[in-house]
């Protein structure tokens, strides 16, 4: 562990050099344009006096400004019991000297990240739709990966970074803006000179350029940093089909994150703009099949080595470094081989804790008659976009026992056995899902083209059409016993 | 002149390498030390947890004496051990008393929707893999100490103060979530 935090930091000096060097050569041209001339130097100072600001802001409130940004509360210990168990268990496993503390954001979308300069004051994030869509296995993949980031002080570093991107693109903009607004500053003065006029021009061109520079320098080492802590993560759970199966259900979800901040977006475990990401936006995430690709290599065991090796193996381009892990973590042995799911894990449930999914209303606006403003509830977003929320849960293959059988005309029938999110096989065996909101009479499959009956769901519902004995008694004590759970 | 100086800094180098070892050496065996005072604070947390889901499923399952008898046996049994040998055994007889336990209360769905059995339930959970993750990372504290003890030079360190090597602790469970058998 420590020689991953010992690598870590002399990459990051490194970075930060370049950083801090782009951020005084922009300092120096403000100085240099907008300063009379013997207090170009001015500019330089104010380029730090910004950074500093805003460092020793976040040095000072760094984490409540970051969970306030992201709207994230406590999370309680009487709503969330298995978020505070698993997020202990995993303080155990890393071996940290203090519990993080939880938060939960109410978001559908699932996602989670980690903040807080060093371990001690760290915090755990996380959605309550990724409460709600992962069992407990997968939790733990997921919260072991930001235990990682904060145990391979990441978050300090990410957080450090960031206020350098942010002074940068700062000083860059007002820069620009200045020249707009004073027409090319002293520049016009000693349009004379012609080493001024190409140094103005590089001047233009540095501070273009600069946020871009600043941004791939952040984004690539930052990317890295995402298969290190899954690396780290199935190393402290040793299993790692659960974290793959919670990035899995992470990037097949069909929420999007409402309010996504873009600043705090490199912060989280997938990126929550990554629905609404243009073509030349960076990538803040590496991309997300290549990691589930990865871990569903580790069959045996999880050491480091195997990590680095698979990831050449997938990723890697002949002549090129493609060293994610620093090589001094792989002395390492002893028995890491991979362990068996739970029980839990084993019974495939689409949405194992509902609870947690929140069902918004949207509301409309209304002119009352002062002409005053006034909300009023709308509609269920579920039944206007239905197309869209039926396909959650998406991509998860339903259980043999739920499927649509022929009735005695032949034609297909599916008997419903919640009023919750379901997921059916067809006659020709493609899965299809229902939202609680469906409550239409049929579904048409669009793979074998067959109109498919829906029987909504009813507890004292009349089995004997369509059934034989057997199925029937066995439909029935399932839904005995669901309802008995809930 | 310039010998004697070359000799001084010399000496000097070697002490403070010295005692960098020397301190390594202690901080690991510290570490170690740690790590299995949190494996002792997670078994005591499954003792205290034991009477309370007993009682609870105690009114549920009037018929089944046996086997609390034995998780009851098995608890203070784990209690009174004393060498490590002990208690990796007496614990191992009480993980796979208390997992029959759990498959015997599968039978009862009624103690299964009690709200209060759920969250003893999620707590026992919780509690069986802080016991495998903190017996985890006592093993390779131990792994990490052991190399050190092992390995030149701090070796001839660990001589010269008797740092001892450690076991390391396995809870050997019938049903442990061991290497899978099947590939994903």
């Amino acid at each position: 562990m420590w020689e991953l935090i010992a690598a870590n930091r002399k990459k990051s000096i490194l970075l930060f050099s370049a950083m801090f060097f782009i951020l005084l050569t922009l300092g120096f041209f403000i100085g240099y344009y907008f300063l009379p001339g013997e207090y170009w130097y001015y500019g330089i100072l104010f380029a730090i006096l910004i950074w500093a600001i805003l460092i020793g802001l976040t040095l000072m409130r760094g984490e409540a400004i970051i969970l306030r940004l992201a709207e994230a509360k406590p999370a309680s210990r009487e709503r969330f019991p298995v978020l505070h168990n698993v997020t202990k268990e995993m303080q155990i496993a890393a071996n940290l000297p203090y519990c993080p503390d939880v938060f939960v954001i109410e978001e559908n979308a699932p996602n989670a990240f980690a903040t807080g300069r060093n371990p001690d004051t760290a915090c755990i994030v996380v959605t309550t739709g990724l409460l709600a869509v992962l069992t407990r296995d997968e939790l733990q993949g997921v919260i072991a990966h930001e235990m990682s980031h904060i145990l391979n002080r990441d978050v300090l570093f990410m957080t450090h970074a960031s206020v350098m991107l942010g002074s940068i693109v700062i000083l860059s903009n007002l820069y620009l803006r200045g020249m707009i607004y004073s027409g090319g500053g002293r520049s016009k003065r000693r349009s004379i000179n012609r080493g001024a006029s190409t140094l103005f021009i590089l001047s233009i061109m540095f501070s273009l350029l600069s946020p871009v520079v600043a941004n791939i320098l952040y984004f690539s080492i930052s990317k890295k940093r995402e298969y290190l802590a899954d690396a780290s993560a199935v190393r402290l759970t040793r299993y790692p089909f659960g974290l793959m199966r919670a990035l899995q259900k992470i990037s097949n979800s069909d929420y999007e994150y409402k309010t996504p901040n873009r600043t705090l977006s490199s912060f989280y475990i997938a990126d929550p703009c990554a629905h609404s990401r243009a073509l030349f936006d960076f990538q803040t995430h590496p991309p997300i099949d290549k990691r589930i690709e990865i871990l569903q290599a580790l069959t045996h065991d999880v050491q480091y080595l195997t990590y680095q090796k698979i990831y050449s193996k997938l990723c890697g381009k002949p002549g090129k470094n493609t060293n994610i892990i620093p090589s001094s973590a792989f002395r390492e042995n002893g028995n890491i081989s991979v362990i068996q799911p739970s029980k839990e894990q084993l019974q495939e449930n689409p949405i194992p804790n509902p609870q947690f999914l929140m069902y918004t209303y949207d509301t409309k606006e209304k002119t009352a008659s002062a002409g005053i403003l006034h909300h009023i509830l709308g509609i269920e977003p579920e039944t206007i976009n239905s197309a869209k929320q039926t396909s959650l849960p998406p991509k998860t293959h339903p259980d043999d026992k739920a499927k649509a059988i022929k009735d005695e005309n032949g034609n297909p029938v599916y008997y419903r056995q919640t009023n919750g999110w379901e997921s059916f096989a067809c006659v020709c065996g493609s899965a299809k899902h229902l939202s609680p909101s469906y409550k239409k009479n049929n579904l048409f499959c669009t793979a074998c083209g067959s109109d498919i009956k829906i029987v909504n769901y009813d507890i004292n519902r009349d089995f004997s059409t369509a059934m034989n004995g057997q199925e029937k008694n066995m439909k029935k004590q399932k839904i005995e016993k669901m309802h008995k759970k809930a | 002149m310039t010998f004697l100086i070359i000799l001084l800094v010399l000496v000097i180098l070697l002490a403070m390498s010295f005692a960098k070892f020397y301190n390594d050496l202690v901080g690991n065996r510290n570490q170690v030390q740690n790590a299995w005072a949190q494996i002792d604070v997670q078994l005591k947390r499954r003792h205290d947890l034991i009477p309370n889901l007993v009682e609870t499923a105690k009114g549920y399952m009037k018929h089944e004496r046996d086997t609390f008898e034995a998780v009851t046996k098995a608890r203070s049994q784990a209690i009174d051990a004393k060498s490590l040998e002990q208690i990796a055994n007496s614990e191992s007889n009480l993980s796979s008393a208390l997992q029959k336990m759990m498959l015997v209360v599968e039978n009862y769905p009624q103690l299964q929707a009690n709200q209060n059995f759920m969250s003893l339930q999620e707590e026992l959970t919780s509690t069986e893999n802080r016991i495998s993750y903190s017996r985890q990372n006592y093993n390779d504290q131990v792994l990490f100490y052991n190399n050190k003890v092992h390995m030149f030079p701090t070796n001839m360190i660990a001589n010269m103060f008797h740092f001892e090597e450690k076991s390391s602790f396995e809870i050997t469970i019938p049903e442990e979530r061991n290497a899978p058998k099947v590939a994903f």
